[in-house]
């Protein structure tokens, strides 16, 4: 069972082997939960997004169409993500004291081995899109191809984009050195 | 090759997305201009920053959730397969068209039998009539030519039972009606024969014998018979009758009653 690939193993899940579901996860909650803790910078909630991915990944499992597999699971993370955005935008909205708790927060994230500030300040100093672009495609390793495939693009406005937003986190970067 | 050219490119340089001879170009460009170079520097040390910024690993809790809710899906999806079939017995007017077309089945099986079996049974009964006739034929034919009277008689009886009797019948009639020893057989003979006088062969025959016949008794009957069947041919004979002087009275007067409803 090792050795079939994403796809395959998906077909097998759509089908109704549940247990393959296991071995993807081992094959991919790792970069899932990366991704999602570059995109929050929080832990619990990576975790717990990382977690609903992997639940709505059976729960639609029949939603599957053959499609590259990476592809499909990033845009479960990325809608889940979003939706989690959503709703922490809107509590920031009703709840001042959110700035305050970020603030309390920060000091819990310092047991986090973090070699380079400077480059976790210019990440964030980026809008969510450049950020996601430059996380997807430097950190991630996803050729443009399939980021355009996961955000609905073509590939080569895909490159124009991540090209721009690694420019923008250069500059960002440099100042804060 | 101008700087604003390289610059758009110089990620895919680094990333070693160029083909040899634009490869090889920038490598020359580069060397030569410093601001581009530097450009390069600074992009190479992000890049750098990014490749050794660490993975982080989640905490064993995500494991062990994601093998406890698998494991709930797994219970799930098994309970919904149950629910799936107990949803295909929702479709019971399938059952249902299934159980009327096992009633029709059965049903039409049951008439057809039924029609199967009346058609043979009366074409069993036919050939049971059709045999049972032929045995009476050859019955009769063979007990007509017995010894025994009482026998000739009773063959002449079951000859005159049939309705469409065959000529070997007829012609044994006839004879026993012109030659038999026995008058009761003759008259019974005679008697069968005027059921059948529709044949002409029998209304000859009932002429031949009046013509023939020396009994009385014979001669009343057919005279009977053959004003009963309006046979005008029989008149010369009935004539002959009257003035033969050996006729008894009687049988005259039976001919001096029948002749004038025949003429």
């Amino acid at each position: 069972m090792k050795n079939l690939n994403d796809e395959e193993l998906m077909i097998l899940v759509s089908n109704g082997n549940l247990d393959m579901m296991s071995v993807l996860f081992d094959r991919y909650h790792i970069k899932i939960f990366n991704f999602l803790f570059k995109m929050t910078r929080d832990k619990e909630v990576s975790q717990d997004i990382t977690q609903e991915v992997f639940y709505k990944a059976i729960k639609y499992r029949a939603s599957y169409k053959k499609g590259k597999f990476s592809s499909w699971i990033y845009t479960i993370a990325r809608n889940i993500f979003t939706d989690y955005y959503q709703r922490q935008k809107n509590k920031d909205e009703r709840f001042d004291t959110i700035e305050y708790k970020i603030e309390q927060k920060e000091p819990d994230q310092m047991d986090i081995k973090e070699t380079n500030e400077e480059l976790k300040r210019a990440l964030n100093q980026l809008s969510n899109v450049d950020r996601e672009l430059v996380i997807m495609n430097r950190y991630q390793g996803i050729k443009y191809q399939e980021i355009a495939e996961i955000t609905g693009s073509t590939a080569g406005a895909v490159k124009t984009k991540v090209h721009r937003a690694i420019h923008k986190l250069k500059d960002h970067y440099l100042q804060n050195i | 090759m101008d700087c604003n050219h390289i610059k758009d490119q110089l990620i895919d340089y680094i990333d070693g997305n160029l083909d040899h001879e634009t490869h090889q170009k920038f490598d020359a460009h580069l060397q030569s201009c410093k601001n581009c170079s530097t450009d390069l520097q600074e992009l190479q040390t992000v890049f750098e920053a990014v490749d050794s910024d660490p993975i982080q690993f989640p905490d064993k809790s995500l494991q062990i959730n994601f093998e406890q809710m698998l494991a709930k899906e797994k219970e799930l999806n098994n309970d919904q397969k149950v629910i799936v079939m107990n949803k295909k017995s929702k479709g019971s007017w399938k059952i249902a068209l299934q159980i009327a077309a096992t009633i029709a089945l059965v049903i039409s099986g049951y008439f057809y039998g039924k029609h199967e079996n009346t058609t043979s049974f009366s074409q069993e009964m036919a050939v049971l009539e059709k045999e049972k006739k032929q045995m009476k034929q050859t019955m009769t034919i063979s007990l007509i030519e017995n010894e025994s009277a009482s026998k000739r008689l009773q063959a002449v009886n079951y000859a005159e039972e049939f309705e469409k009797p065959g000529n070997d019948i007829l012609n044994a009639l006839i004879n026993k009606m012109h030659f038999d020893d026995h008058i009761n057989v003759r008259l019974a003979a005679a008697e069968a024969l005027a059921k059948f006088s529709d044949n002409e062969i029998v209304r000859k025959a009932l002429i031949n014998a009046l013509d023939k016949e020396q009994d009385p008794g014979m001669q009343i009957e057919l005279i009977q018979i053959l004003v009963s069947i309006q046979e005008k041919r029989a008149i010369p004979s009935m004539e002959k009758l009257l003035q033969n002087e050996e006729t008894p009275d009687y049988v005259k007067d039976q001919v001096k009653i029948g002749l004038p409803s025949l003429i």
